[in-house]
């Protein structure tokens, strides 16, 4: 009984407690925060993470594309087989294979043809080029290219702004006898105005007598 | 022979030339003779005493002065003495002070008139004969209009007509372009004694891998041909320097190239593209019409014309041999052109760029001497073929009026500059230099008001 009694006592001191607080002032809220974030469940952490995930993913394939439009095609390219290591199954990654495959192709008709000095004939090692470059514009044949024709340094300024037309029409008249329309390409000859590379030596020089593709039009890609 | 580094090309330079230098010390320790083919001639002494003036006109003889003084030097037909300073030069003519200082010209000259309106009075005296051969009060504009300096240089070129019987070079100016970037280019202009530098385009300030090519002034100095990239394919177009007005001469084809005035001025000649390959072809300018092909070249290119001064044949750069030489053609009787540079059977040739002088008698062009472009002149039917320099890289030259003075850009000096060089005695002398200034083009004589 006395046990009893004492928790009596204590409900009733309680209950007095209680009383005297509804005569008080609430107290303070908890923090917004605590109450509105739900109580994290193994689902909706997925969900979060999922869209992290995308959204790294995304920058990353923005990055590449920006990298592709300035024309850093091995950027791009390790951009997006990193899209395709790190974030499988993302937007970014499931479209980093067409990008890929295409950057392959653009790498392909990108390369360079070189020439020997003051000639505009299409060498050996040229025409493999072209025949790689060939095999691929036939799967693209929307694709529009801009063949540049350059020379250089140690022929004449003006004489040069002609070689290098011809080496551009050379280019053209070789990819047309692989079977490929002369509608996908323009010409221009920059004779030796657009050095690649500096120095007063044979192998700045062969890299300066070229040919450059320059597609004008990547959405036909 | 192709791989060779420059430095050692220069050593090598220096050796050949080495022995050449004490020569041109000699005789002028401003200036380098280049060249192997020259030989010191005669040169009749001149006197130009100085400048007289009147009132406060003192500054202005004296720029008047060294404008003049200048300009006789550089016409390269006198050996100028200097007045010693305790030379009694007042008073009556004595001509036999000036013969005992190997005088044949005196040059006297006097200021007058109003510093707004002077007036410059020339007199040339025969030394040897003791007589006044020629006087003259020449009117000049106000000194502080744009036309002043080029004036003066009128005055400068008729001293020298009194005493040669043909007249300087002075009053001329020199169109040329010039890499304002290492990537973009635009066209200048400068007077031929190297003052009064005026831009023409302005194509680089829009477009930092700019490329103009190959200015041709006006035989009036009114206009410039000239090639620009700036629709992106080389188009031919032609600058009113007095207006500013910019037109289309030849947009046609692949590429409108090396656009030359005719002698009369009427036509243009260039190069555009025929069948995959490119020919020459004359317009008319006034009105713009009549295009009609000049060339029939059934392989290779034909470029870079340059008209005899009667307008009837052409030198032209063409390569049916497979390698650009240059040819002689005549434009009326038609015909196979005649080569004229050198062409050895099994040997790489590379001839280039011609001009041919105003006096008719000279073609004036580039080619490969050991890898290296070097200036050459030639008779036009391929005789007495002259190596002009030695020393560098030398391009594109083009002939003053009086058809012994060369322009070309090079190298002689281990860096790019524009090079005037008189052809009889190898005088040299730079027009600009620190700039990477190529393709230049003299003008004619500039008519009062140019």
């Amino acid at each position: 009984m006395r046990l009893n009694g004492r928790i009596a006592a204590l409900l009733v001191l309680l209950a007095v407690g209680v009383a005297a607080c509804g005569g008080n002032p609430a107290p303070e809220p908890p923090p917004v925060v605590a109450e509105t974030v739900p109580q994290p469940d193994a689902d909706s952490l997925a969900a979060v993470r999922a869209a992290e995930r995308a959204a790294a993913a995304a920058r990353l394939c923005n990055e590449a594309a920006a990298a592709m439009a300035a024309g850093d095609y091995d950027r791009a390219r390790s951009l997006y087989q990193q899209a395709q290591r790190d974030y499988a199954g993302t937007d970014c990654a499931n479209t980093a294979g067409g990008q890929l495959a295409m950057i392959d192709a653009v790498m392909v008709i990108r390369e360079r043809v070189h020439f020997d000095f003051d000639k505009s004939n299409i060498r050996d090692d040229a025409a493999a080029v072209l025949q790689a470059k060939a095999d691929v514009l036939r799967k693209y044949p929307n694709v529009k290219l801009t063949i540049e024709g350059h020379c250089d340094e140690r022929g004449s300024i003006e004489y040069n702004q002609a070689l290098g037309q011809r080496r551009a029409d050379n280019t053209v008249r070789y990819l047309v006898s692989l079977g490929l329309s002369a509608d996908m390409f323009n010409t221009v000859s920059y004779g030796k105005e657009r050095p690649i590379a500096q120095g007063s030596n044979e192998d700045a020089w062969q890299a300066n007598r070229r040919a450059e593709f320059v597609i004008e039009n990547m959405g036909a890609l | 022979m192709m791989g060779r580094k420059p430095a050692t090309w220069g050593l090598m330079v220096v050796a050949l030339t080495a022995s050449l230098a004490g020569v041109a010390r000699a005789q002028d320790p401003g200036d380098v003779r280049v060249g192997i083919t020259y030989t010191p001639g005669y040169l009749p002494g001149l006197v130009m005493t100085p400048v007289e003036s009147q009132g406060a006109m003192g500054d202005l003889a004296a720029r008047v002065d060294s404008v003049l003084r200048r300009d006789l030097d550089y016409a390269d037909r006198f050996q100028i003495i200097p007045v010693p300073d305790d030379l009694p030069i007042e008073g009556p003519v004595n001509y036999g002070l000036w013969n005992q200082l190997g005088a044949v010209w005196l040059v006297v000259s006097e200021l007058t008139g109003t510093p707004d309106l002077p007036v410059l009075r020339v007199s040339l005296h025969d030394v040897v004969f003791s007589e006044l051969k020629e006087v003259k009060a020449f009117s000049l504009p106000r000194p502080t209009d744009s036309g002043f300096r080029m004036e003066l240089h009128r005055v400068s070129d008729e001293v020298v007509k009194w005493a040669t019987g043909e007249p300087g070079i002075a009053a001329t100016r020199i169109v040329f372009r010039r890499m304002v970037t290492p990537t973009a280019s635009d066209l200048f202009l400068i007077d031929s004694d190297g003052y009064g530098l005026r831009r023409l385009t302005h194509e680089a300030a829009t477009d930092d891998s700019s490329i103009v090519l190959s200015p041709e002034l006006s035989p009036n100095g009114r206009y410039v041909a000239y090639v620009s990239y700036r629709t992106g394919k080389p188009v031919v177009y032609e600058l009113d320097l007095v207006t500013g007005a910019d037109r289309t001469i030849s947009d046609i084809g692949k590429i409108n190239i090396t656009p030359v005035y005719s002698p009369d001025g009427r036509r243009i000649l260039f190069g555009r593209t025929q069948d995959d390959h490119t020919e020459l072809f004359e317009v008319q300018r006034d009105p713009l019409c009549c295009t009609r092909r000049v060339t029939y070249t059934s392989t290779g290119e034909t470029l870079g014309g340059a008209y005899s001064p009667d307008g009837r044949q052409l030198a032209i750069t063409s390569t049916p041999l497979g390698n650009p030489q240059i040819y002689v053609m005549d434009l009326q009787r038609g015909g196979d052109p005649s080569i004229v540079s050198r062409y050895v059977f099994g040997e790489r040739g590379y001839a280039t760029s011609p001009d041919w002088s105003p006096r008719g008698d000279r073609i004036a062009y580039h080619t490969w001497v050991d890898s290296w472009f070097q200036i050459v002149t030639v008779n036009p039917n391929g005789t007495d073929r002259r190596v002009m320099t030695s020393r560098g890289s030398n391009e594109d030259p083009s002939w003053a009026p009086d058809g012994r003075h060369l322009v070309f850009a090079g190298t002689l000096r281990g860096y790019y500059a524009l090079w005037v060089l008189d052809t009889v005695s190898g005088r040299l002398r730079s027009v600009t230099v620190n700039n990477v200034d190529q393709l230049p083009h003299w003008s004619d004589p500039l008519a009062p008001g140019s």
